[in-house]
Protein backbone atom coordinates (compact mmCIF):
# COMPACT_ATOMS: atom_id res chain seq x y z
CA UNK A 1 0.00 0.00 0.00
CA UNK A 2 2.56 2.65 1.16
CA UNK A 3 5.15 1.27 -1.81
CA UNK A 4 4.10 4.06 -4.16
CA UNK A 5 3.96 7.17 -1.92
CA UNK A 6 6.08 9.65 -2.07
CA UNK A 7 8.52 10.18 1.15
CA UNK A 8 6.12 13.16 2.03
CA UNK A 9 2.89 11.58 1.97
CA UNK A 10 4.68 8.55 4.21
CA UNK A 11 5.84 11.50 6.66
CA UNK A 12 2.58 13.19 6.71
CA UNK A 13 0.71 9.87 6.96
CA UNK A 14 3.12 8.92 10.10
CA UNK A 15 2.39 12.59 11.00
CA UNK A 16 -1.66 11.58 11.33
CA UNK A 17 -0.86 8.82 12.98
CA UNK A 18 -0.21 5.84 10.57
CA UNK A 19 2.72 4.23 12.01
CA UNK A 20 2.76 1.60 9.01
CA UNK A 21 3.69 4.70 6.85
CA UNK A 22 6.61 5.24 9.30
CA UNK A 23 7.82 2.12 9.02
CA UNK A 24 8.07 2.60 4.88
CA UNK A 25 10.06 5.33 5.27
CA UNK A 26 12.23 4.09 7.87
CA UNK A 27 12.93 1.67 5.08
CA UNK A 28 14.14 3.57 2.48
CA UNK A 29 16.15 5.87 4.30
CA UNK A 30 17.92 3.62 6.94
CA UNK A 31 20.93 2.51 5.18
CA UNK A 32 21.72 5.41 3.66
CA UNK A 33 21.40 7.94 6.74
CA UNK A 34 23.28 5.35 8.27
CA UNK A 35 26.09 5.38 5.67
CA UNK A 36 26.22 9.24 5.92
CA UNK A 37 26.37 9.22 9.68
CA UNK A 38 29.29 6.49 9.58
CA UNK A 39 31.28 8.30 6.50
CA UNK A 40 30.74 11.38 8.12
CA UNK A 41 32.24 10.51 11.98
CA UNK A 42 34.38 7.16 11.57
CA UNK A 43 33.17 5.05 14.31
CA UNK A 44 30.17 2.97 13.75
CA UNK A 45 29.31 3.24 17.60
CA UNK A 46 29.01 6.48 17.74
CA UNK A 47 27.11 6.75 14.26
CA UNK A 48 24.88 3.88 15.68
CA UNK A 49 24.19 6.29 18.74
CA UNK A 50 23.66 9.40 16.41
CA UNK A 51 21.17 7.89 13.64
CA UNK A 52 19.04 6.71 16.64
CA UNK A 53 19.21 10.52 17.71
CA UNK A 54 18.06 11.37 14.44
CA UNK A 55 15.00 9.22 13.98
CA UNK A 56 13.97 10.51 17.87
CA UNK A 57 14.27 13.73 16.69
CA UNK A 58 11.86 13.05 12.96
CA UNK A 59 9.29 11.33 15.45
CA UNK A 60 9.24 14.24 17.65
CA UNK A 61 8.84 16.42 15.12
CA UNK A 62 6.31 14.39 13.22
CA UNK A 63 3.63 17.39 14.37
CA UNK A 64 5.45 20.19 12.72
CA UNK A 65 6.52 18.40 9.83
CA UNK A 66 5.70 20.23 6.56
CA UNK A 67 5.89 19.04 3.11
CA UNK A 68 7.96 22.26 2.20
CA UNK A 69 10.75 20.30 0.60
CA UNK A 70 11.93 17.11 -0.05
CA UNK A 71 11.81 14.76 2.89
CA UNK A 72 15.17 14.00 2.35
CA UNK A 73 16.43 17.04 2.80
CA UNK A 74 14.91 17.66 5.62
CA UNK A 75 15.93 14.30 7.41
CA UNK A 76 20.01 14.70 5.82
CA UNK A 77 19.69 18.38 7.33
CA UNK A 78 18.42 16.92 10.82
CA UNK A 79 21.19 14.42 10.54
CA UNK A 80 24.15 16.98 10.14
CA UNK A 81 22.60 19.45 12.47
CA UNK A 82 23.02 16.33 14.60
CA UNK A 83 26.62 15.82 13.84
CA UNK A 84 27.30 19.36 14.17
CA UNK A 85 26.27 18.90 17.73
CA UNK A 86 27.86 15.96 18.20
CA UNK A 87 31.79 17.82 16.84
CA UNK A 88 30.95 20.81 19.69
CA UNK A 89 30.50 18.25 22.12
CA UNK A 90 33.48 16.43 21.20
CA UNK A 91 35.24 19.46 20.31
CA UNK A 92 36.69 17.25 17.21
CA UNK A 93 36.44 17.54 13.41
CA UNK A 94 34.50 21.09 13.61
CA UNK A 95 31.64 20.75 10.63
CA UNK A 96 30.06 23.52 11.10
CA UNK A 97 33.36 25.83 11.21
CA UNK A 98 34.18 23.95 7.96
CA UNK A 99 31.37 24.51 6.58
CA UNK A 100 31.88 28.36 6.96
CA UNK A 101 34.86 27.99 4.30
CA UNK A 102 33.66 30.19 1.19
CA UNK A 103 34.84 28.17 -1.03
CA UNK A 104 36.84 24.51 -1.58
CA UNK A 105 40.14 26.22 -2.99
CA UNK A 106 40.49 27.45 0.31
CA UNK A 107 41.79 23.79 1.80
CA UNK A 108 45.46 22.66 1.90
CA UNK A 109 46.46 20.90 -1.21
CA UNK A 110 49.63 19.52 0.08
CA UNK A 111 47.84 18.32 3.40
CA UNK A 112 45.16 16.75 1.24
CA UNK A 113 48.05 14.98 -0.89
CA UNK A 114 49.72 13.66 2.11
CA UNK A 115 46.45 12.17 2.67
CA UNK A 116 45.73 10.28 -0.46
CA UNK A 117 49.20 8.70 -0.49
CA UNK A 118 48.72 7.43 2.73
CA UNK A 119 45.13 5.83 1.35
CA UNK A 120 46.76 3.86 -1.47
CA UNK A 121 46.18 0.50 -0.16
CA UNK A 122 48.96 -2.51 0.19
CA UNK A 123 48.23 -5.66 -2.51
CA UNK A 124 48.94 -7.95 0.03
CA UNK A 125 45.76 -7.21 1.37
CA UNK A 126 43.44 -9.19 -1.17
CA UNK A 127 43.72 -12.62 -0.46
CA UNK A 128 39.99 -13.47 -1.41
CA UNK A 129 36.74 -12.09 -2.62
CA UNK A 130 35.43 -11.43 0.83
CA UNK A 131 38.23 -9.89 2.58
CA UNK A 132 38.77 -8.61 -1.10
CA UNK A 133 35.25 -6.81 -0.74
CA UNK A 134 35.87 -5.69 2.79
CA UNK A 135 39.15 -4.36 1.97
CA UNK A 136 37.45 -2.12 -0.99
CA UNK A 137 34.76 -0.74 1.52
CA UNK A 138 37.31 0.07 4.22
CA UNK A 139 39.43 2.29 1.67
CA UNK A 140 36.61 3.68 0.08
CA UNK A 141 35.53 4.74 3.73
CA UNK A 142 38.73 6.22 4.34
CA UNK A 143 38.95 8.19 1.42
CA UNK A 144 35.67 9.70 2.15
CA UNK A 145 37.21 10.52 5.82
CA UNK A 146 40.59 11.90 3.95
CA UNK A 147 38.38 14.58 2.12
CA UNK A 148 37.29 17.71 3.45
CA UNK A 149 35.01 17.98 5.68
CA UNK A 150 32.23 20.13 3.64
CA UNK A 151 33.19 17.90 -0.13
CA UNK A 152 32.63 14.94 1.90
CA UNK A 153 29.30 16.02 3.14
CA UNK A 154 28.27 17.41 -0.56
CA UNK A 155 29.16 13.80 -1.82
CA UNK A 156 27.23 11.78 0.46
CA UNK A 157 24.32 14.20 0.37
CA UNK A 158 24.47 13.61 -3.21
CA UNK A 159 25.05 9.55 -3.33
CA UNK A 160 23.30 8.78 -0.28
CA UNK A 161 20.32 11.33 0.10
CA UNK A 162 20.27 11.93 -3.61
CA UNK A 163 20.02 15.59 -3.56
CA UNK A 164 20.20 18.42 -6.22
CA UNK A 165 22.76 20.69 -6.15
CA UNK A 166 19.91 23.17 -5.25
CA UNK A 167 19.26 20.70 -2.57
CA UNK A 168 22.76 20.24 -1.26
CA UNK A 169 22.95 24.17 -1.10
CA UNK A 170 20.05 24.11 1.19
CA UNK A 171 20.96 21.44 3.57
CA UNK A 172 24.22 22.78 4.20
CA UNK A 173 23.33 26.56 4.07
CA UNK A 174 26.10 27.26 1.41
CA UNK A 175 25.59 28.67 -1.99
CA UNK A 176 24.47 26.90 -4.86
CA UNK A 177 27.91 27.57 -6.95
CA UNK A 178 29.49 26.51 -3.49
CA UNK A 179 28.27 22.78 -3.27
CA UNK A 180 29.31 22.86 -6.98
CA UNK A 181 32.73 23.49 -6.49
CA UNK A 182 32.90 21.24 -3.24
CA UNK A 183 31.33 17.83 -5.11
CA UNK A 184 33.51 17.91 -8.10
CA UNK A 185 36.38 18.56 -5.82
CA UNK A 186 35.44 15.11 -3.70
CA UNK A 187 34.46 13.15 -7.02
CA UNK A 188 38.28 14.13 -8.26
CA UNK A 189 39.85 13.05 -5.25
CA UNK A 190 38.17 10.21 -4.97
CA UNK A 191 38.70 9.11 -8.29
CA UNK A 192 42.50 10.05 -7.27
CA UNK A 193 42.53 8.16 -4.45
CA UNK A 194 40.68 5.27 -5.93
CA UNK A 195 41.95 5.06 -9.17
CA UNK A 196 43.53 1.17 -8.81
CA UNK A 197 39.41 0.20 -7.69
CA UNK A 198 38.03 1.85 -11.28
CA UNK B 1 17.44 27.85 -16.41
CA UNK B 2 19.58 24.67 -17.18
CA UNK B 3 18.99 21.16 -16.32
CA UNK B 4 20.06 20.29 -12.92
CA UNK B 5 21.46 16.98 -14.54
CA UNK B 6 23.58 18.22 -16.91
CA UNK B 7 25.03 20.92 -14.13
CA UNK B 8 25.46 18.02 -11.46
CA UNK B 9 28.96 17.10 -10.94
CA UNK B 10 28.77 13.11 -11.64
CA UNK B 11 31.50 10.64 -11.85
CA UNK B 12 29.47 7.22 -12.38
CA UNK B 13 33.11 4.92 -11.97
CA UNK B 14 33.06 6.49 -8.36
CA UNK B 15 29.64 6.61 -7.55
CA UNK B 16 29.37 3.23 -9.08
CA UNK B 17 32.00 2.18 -6.93
CA UNK B 18 30.73 3.62 -3.50
CA UNK B 19 27.45 2.10 -4.00
CA UNK B 20 28.80 -1.49 -4.62
CA UNK B 21 31.39 -1.05 -1.65
CA UNK B 22 29.58 1.11 0.75
CA UNK B 23 26.84 -1.25 2.26
CA UNK B 24 26.82 -0.05 5.78
CA UNK B 25 23.00 -0.79 7.49
CA UNK B 26 22.30 -0.32 10.96
CA UNK B 27 22.10 -3.48 13.40
CA UNK B 28 18.35 -5.30 13.57
CA UNK B 29 18.49 -4.19 17.12
CA UNK B 30 18.80 -0.58 16.26
CA UNK B 31 15.98 -1.13 13.38
CA UNK B 32 13.36 -2.51 16.43
CA UNK B 33 14.58 -0.09 18.84
CA UNK B 34 13.62 2.90 16.93
CA UNK B 35 10.26 1.26 14.87
CA UNK B 36 8.72 0.56 18.74
CA UNK B 37 9.63 4.04 19.34
CA UNK B 38 7.75 5.27 16.34
CA UNK B 39 4.62 3.03 16.60
CA UNK B 40 4.63 3.90 20.74
CA UNK B 41 4.55 7.46 19.75
CA UNK B 42 1.85 7.45 17.81
CA UNK B 43 -0.09 4.40 19.44
CA UNK B 44 -1.55 7.01 21.54
CA UNK B 45 -2.45 9.26 18.47
CA UNK B 46 -5.91 9.08 17.01
CA UNK B 47 -5.31 8.22 13.68
CA UNK B 48 -5.77 10.93 11.27
CA UNK B 49 -5.46 13.36 14.09
CA UNK B 50 -2.12 15.65 14.07
CA UNK B 51 -0.71 15.52 17.60
CA UNK B 52 -2.20 18.35 19.22
CA UNK B 53 0.04 21.41 19.60
CA UNK B 54 0.10 23.49 23.13
CA UNK B 55 -2.16 26.10 22.20
CA UNK B 56 -4.69 23.31 20.34
CA UNK B 57 -4.88 22.12 23.79
CA UNK B 58 -5.54 25.63 25.87
CA UNK B 59 -7.80 26.51 22.63
CA UNK B 60 -11.29 25.12 24.28
CA UNK B 61 -10.80 26.25 27.64
CA UNK B 62 -9.80 29.89 26.61
CA UNK B 63 -12.69 30.18 24.25
CA UNK B 64 -15.38 29.22 27.02
CA UNK B 65 -13.53 31.43 29.57
CA UNK B 66 -13.46 33.99 26.76
CA UNK B 67 -17.45 33.49 25.79
CA UNK B 68 -18.28 33.10 29.88
CA UNK B 69 -16.49 36.53 30.47
CA UNK B 70 -18.67 37.92 27.80
CA UNK B 71 -21.79 36.90 28.68
CA UNK B 72 -21.85 38.09 32.55
CA UNK B 73 -20.54 41.64 31.28
CA UNK B 74 -23.15 41.57 28.78
CA UNK B 75 -25.54 40.26 31.75
CA UNK B 76 -24.61 42.88 33.99
CA UNK B 77 -24.72 46.06 31.68
CA UNK B 78 -28.26 44.89 30.78
CA UNK B 79 -29.43 44.84 34.24
CA UNK B 80 -27.51 48.44 34.51
CA UNK B 81 -29.50 49.66 31.92
CA UNK B 82 -32.98 48.06 32.54
CA UNK B 83 -32.61 50.02 35.99
CA UNK B 84 -31.81 53.15 34.76
CA UNK B 85 -34.51 52.64 32.37
CA UNK B 86 -36.79 52.15 34.86
CA UNK B 87 -36.46 54.57 36.82
CA UNK B 88 -36.63 56.88 34.22
CA UNK B 89 -40.01 55.13 33.06
CA UNK B 90 -42.07 57.10 35.85
CA UNK B 91 -41.22 60.31 34.85
CA UNK B 92 -42.03 59.93 31.30
CA UNK B 93 -45.09 57.59 31.93
CA UNK B 94 -47.61 60.79 32.70
CA UNK B 95 -46.87 61.92 29.49
CA UNK B 96 -48.99 59.59 27.64
CA UNK B 97 -52.20 57.79 27.33
CA UNK B 98 -53.52 55.22 29.61
CA UNK B 99 -52.56 52.85 26.68
CA UNK B 100 -49.31 53.72 26.11
CA UNK B 101 -48.29 53.73 29.73
CA UNK B 102 -49.43 50.36 30.02
CA UNK B 103 -47.42 49.24 27.72
CA UNK B 104 -44.33 50.99 29.49
CA UNK B 105 -44.81 49.30 32.01
CA UNK B 106 -45.23 45.97 30.33
CA UNK B 107 -41.83 46.85 29.11
CA UNK B 108 -40.19 47.18 32.97
CA UNK B 109 -38.69 43.92 33.90
CA UNK B 110 -40.23 41.46 35.75
CA UNK B 111 -38.68 40.74 39.28
CA UNK B 112 -39.62 38.37 41.61
CA UNK B 113 -41.91 40.11 44.51
CA UNK B 114 -45.49 40.24 46.04
CA UNK B 115 -46.14 43.62 45.59
CA UNK B 116 -48.97 43.76 41.98
CA UNK B 117 -49.92 46.98 42.13
CA UNK B 118 -47.19 48.98 44.13
CA UNK B 119 -47.83 52.74 43.26
CA UNK B 120 -45.02 54.05 40.35
CA UNK B 121 -44.71 57.49 41.42
CA UNK B 122 -44.31 60.10 38.72
CA UNK B 123 -41.46 61.65 40.49
CA UNK B 124 -39.62 59.57 42.53
CA UNK B 125 -37.52 61.22 45.24
CA UNK B 126 -33.48 60.71 45.41
CA UNK B 127 -33.96 58.25 47.58
CA UNK B 128 -36.22 56.20 45.53
CA UNK B 129 -33.88 56.56 43.07
CA UNK B 130 -31.03 55.11 44.69
CA UNK B 131 -33.34 52.33 45.67
CA UNK B 132 -34.11 51.55 41.82
CA UNK B 133 -30.42 51.79 40.98
CA UNK B 134 -29.27 49.61 43.93
CA UNK B 135 -31.86 47.03 43.05
CA UNK B 136 -33.21 46.25 46.55
CA UNK B 137 -36.53 44.33 46.52
CA UNK B 138 -38.33 47.58 47.36
CA UNK B 139 -37.09 49.25 44.17
CA UNK B 140 -37.81 46.13 42.02
CA UNK B 141 -41.48 46.93 43.19
CA UNK B 142 -41.51 50.04 42.09
CA UNK B 143 -39.70 49.03 38.49
CA UNK B 144 -41.95 46.14 37.70
CA UNK B 145 -45.82 46.93 39.11
CA UNK B 146 -46.96 43.94 37.07
CA UNK B 147 -45.36 41.70 39.88
CA UNK B 148 -48.40 38.74 39.24
CA UNK B 149 -46.20 35.63 39.72
CA UNK B 150 -48.94 35.28 42.76
CA UNK B 151 -52.06 35.90 40.79
CA UNK B 152 -54.37 33.53 40.41
CA UNK B 153 -54.89 32.67 36.60
CA UNK B 154 -58.43 34.72 36.70
CA UNK B 155 -57.42 37.47 38.49
CA UNK B 156 -55.71 38.70 35.23
CA UNK B 157 -58.41 38.79 33.13
CA UNK B 158 -60.45 40.75 35.94
CA UNK B 159 -57.73 43.61 36.30
CA UNK B 160 -57.52 43.82 32.83
CA UNK B 161 -60.75 44.60 32.37
CA UNK B 162 -60.69 47.07 34.60
CA UNK B 163 -57.32 48.40 33.62
CA UNK B 164 -59.60 49.50 30.38
CA UNK B 165 -61.26 52.32 33.25
CA UNK B 166 -58.05 52.57 35.13
CA UNK B 167 -55.87 53.93 32.36
CA UNK B 168 -54.75 57.17 34.31
CA UNK B 169 -54.56 55.52 37.46
CA UNK B 170 -52.25 52.78 35.86
CA UNK B 171 -49.81 55.59 34.79
CA UNK B 172 -48.65 56.39 38.21
CA UNK B 173 -50.46 54.55 40.27
CA UNK B 174 -50.95 56.85 43.18
CA UNK B 175 -54.18 57.27 43.06
CA UNK B 176 -54.15 53.63 45.08
CA UNK B 177 -52.92 54.74 47.91
CA UNK B 178 -55.79 57.82 48.01
CA UNK B 179 -58.50 54.99 48.18
CA UNK B 180 -61.38 54.66 46.15
CA UNK B 181 -63.20 57.48 47.79
CA UNK B 182 -61.19 59.87 46.76
CA UNK B 183 -60.46 58.94 43.55
CA UNK B 184 -62.48 60.87 40.46
CA UNK B 185 -62.85 57.62 38.90
CA UNK B 186 -65.71 55.53 40.09
CA UNK B 187 -64.67 52.22 38.19
CA UNK B 188 -61.47 52.37 40.11
CA UNK B 189 -61.25 50.25 42.50
CA UNK B 190 -58.43 49.04 44.92
CA UNK B 191 -56.27 47.03 42.14
CA UNK B 192 -57.10 49.96 39.78
CA UNK B 193 -53.77 50.76 39.55
CA UNK B 194 -52.68 47.49 37.59
CA UNK B 195 -51.50 48.28 34.44
CA UNK B 196 -53.93 46.02 32.04
CA UNK B 197 -50.69 44.14 30.85
CA UNK B 198 -49.84 43.34 34.09
CA UNK B 199 -51.96 40.39 34.01
CA UNK B 200 -50.83 39.14 31.10
CA UNK B 201 -47.31 39.16 31.57
CA UNK B 202 -47.72 37.58 35.53
CA UNK B 203 -48.97 34.61 33.52
CA UNK B 204 -46.33 34.53 31.53
CA UNK B 205 -46.81 36.33 28.89
CA UNK B 206 -43.68 37.85 26.89
CA UNK B 207 -43.41 41.42 26.88
CA UNK B 208 -44.02 41.50 23.45
CA UNK B 209 -47.45 39.49 23.53
CA UNK B 210 -48.47 41.67 26.70
CA UNK B 211 -47.56 45.18 24.82
CA UNK B 212 -49.45 43.66 21.52
CA UNK B 213 -52.30 42.83 24.03
CA UNK B 214 -52.81 45.73 25.22
CA UNK B 215 -52.61 47.73 22.34
CA UNK B 216 -56.13 47.60 21.41
CA UNK B 217 -57.27 48.42 25.11
CA UNK B 218 -59.73 50.54 24.94
CA UNK B 219 -58.66 54.45 25.74
CA UNK B 220 -59.44 56.12 28.91
CA UNK B 221 -62.45 58.60 29.23
CA UNK B 222 -61.11 61.63 27.57
CA UNK B 223 -61.90 64.01 30.59
CA UNK B 224 -60.07 61.61 32.78
CA UNK B 225 -57.44 61.18 29.84
CA UNK B 226 -57.14 65.09 29.39
CA UNK B 227 -57.06 65.76 33.21
CA UNK B 228 -53.66 63.32 33.74
CA UNK B 229 -52.52 65.06 30.83
CA UNK B 230 -52.65 68.03 32.45
CA UNK B 231 -51.33 67.20 35.91
CA UNK B 232 -48.52 65.98 33.96
CA UNK B 233 -47.98 69.36 32.30
CA UNK B 234 -48.63 71.58 35.38
CA UNK B 235 -45.71 72.56 37.36
CA UNK B 236 -46.39 72.41 41.00
CA UNK B 237 -47.09 76.00 41.57
CA UNK B 238 -49.50 75.93 39.05
CA UNK B 239 -51.09 72.93 40.58
CA UNK B 240 -51.25 74.80 43.53
CA UNK B 241 -53.20 77.70 41.77
CA UNK B 242 -55.98 75.08 40.78
CA UNK B 243 -56.51 73.72 43.94
CA UNK B 244 -56.56 77.28 44.95
CA UNK B 245 -59.16 78.04 42.45
CA UNK B 246 -61.18 74.86 43.37
CA UNK B 247 -61.38 75.85 46.80
CA UNK B 248 -62.57 79.41 46.12
CA UNK B 249 -65.14 77.70 43.54
CA UNK B 250 -66.51 75.78 46.48
CA UNK B 251 -65.49 72.49 44.92
CA UNK B 252 -63.53 71.54 48.56
CA UNK B 253 -63.21 68.02 48.29
CA UNK B 254 -61.79 68.38 44.88
CA UNK B 255 -59.12 70.72 46.17
CA UNK B 256 -58.89 68.43 49.00
CA UNK B 257 -58.35 65.36 46.96
CA UNK B 258 -56.00 67.22 44.61
CA UNK B 259 -53.79 68.57 47.78
CA UNK B 260 -53.58 65.37 48.58
CA UNK B 261 -51.98 63.78 45.26
CA UNK B 262 -49.79 67.03 45.30
CA UNK B 263 -48.51 66.15 49.00
CA UNK B 264 -47.98 62.68 47.63
CA UNK B 265 -46.56 63.56 44.41
CA UNK B 266 -44.26 66.31 45.45
CA UNK B 267 -43.03 65.46 49.16
CA UNK B 268 -40.80 68.12 49.25
CA UNK B 269 -42.35 71.06 47.83
CA UNK B 270 -43.66 73.41 50.44
CA UNK B 271 -47.66 73.56 50.86
CA UNK B 272 -48.54 77.24 51.42
CA UNK B 273 -50.38 77.98 54.49
CA UNK B 274 -53.41 78.74 52.81
CA UNK B 275 -53.26 75.32 51.41
CA UNK B 276 -53.17 73.46 54.33
CA UNK B 277 -55.55 75.76 56.35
Amino acid sequence: MHADWSDERLMMAYRDGDADAFTALYGRYRGSLHRYLVHHCGSPAVAEDLYQDVWIKVVNARADYEPLARFSTWLFRIARNRLIDHYRRQSSQPVASATTRASPEDDDPDEEEACFAGLCAPDHERPDALVERHDKARRISEALASLPAPQREAFLLAEEAGLTLDEIALATDSGRETAKSRLRYALNKLRHSLQDLL
Amino acid sequence: MSDPSIEMPHDPQVSGLYRRYATDEPSAAVDRRILALAHAAVSKQRPGVPPSRWWLRWRTPLALATTAALTLTLSILHERQTGERAAQEPVEAPAGSGPASVGQAARGPVKSGASVAEPRPLAPSPAAKAELRSGSPAAADVRAPARTATERPGEGDRRRAEGAFAGPAAQGGAERETGAATNASPAAGADRALPAAAAPRGLGVTRESARAETAPAPAPSAPSAARTEKKAERSPAAWLEEIRRLRREGQIDEADHQLAEFRRLNPDFPVPEDLLR
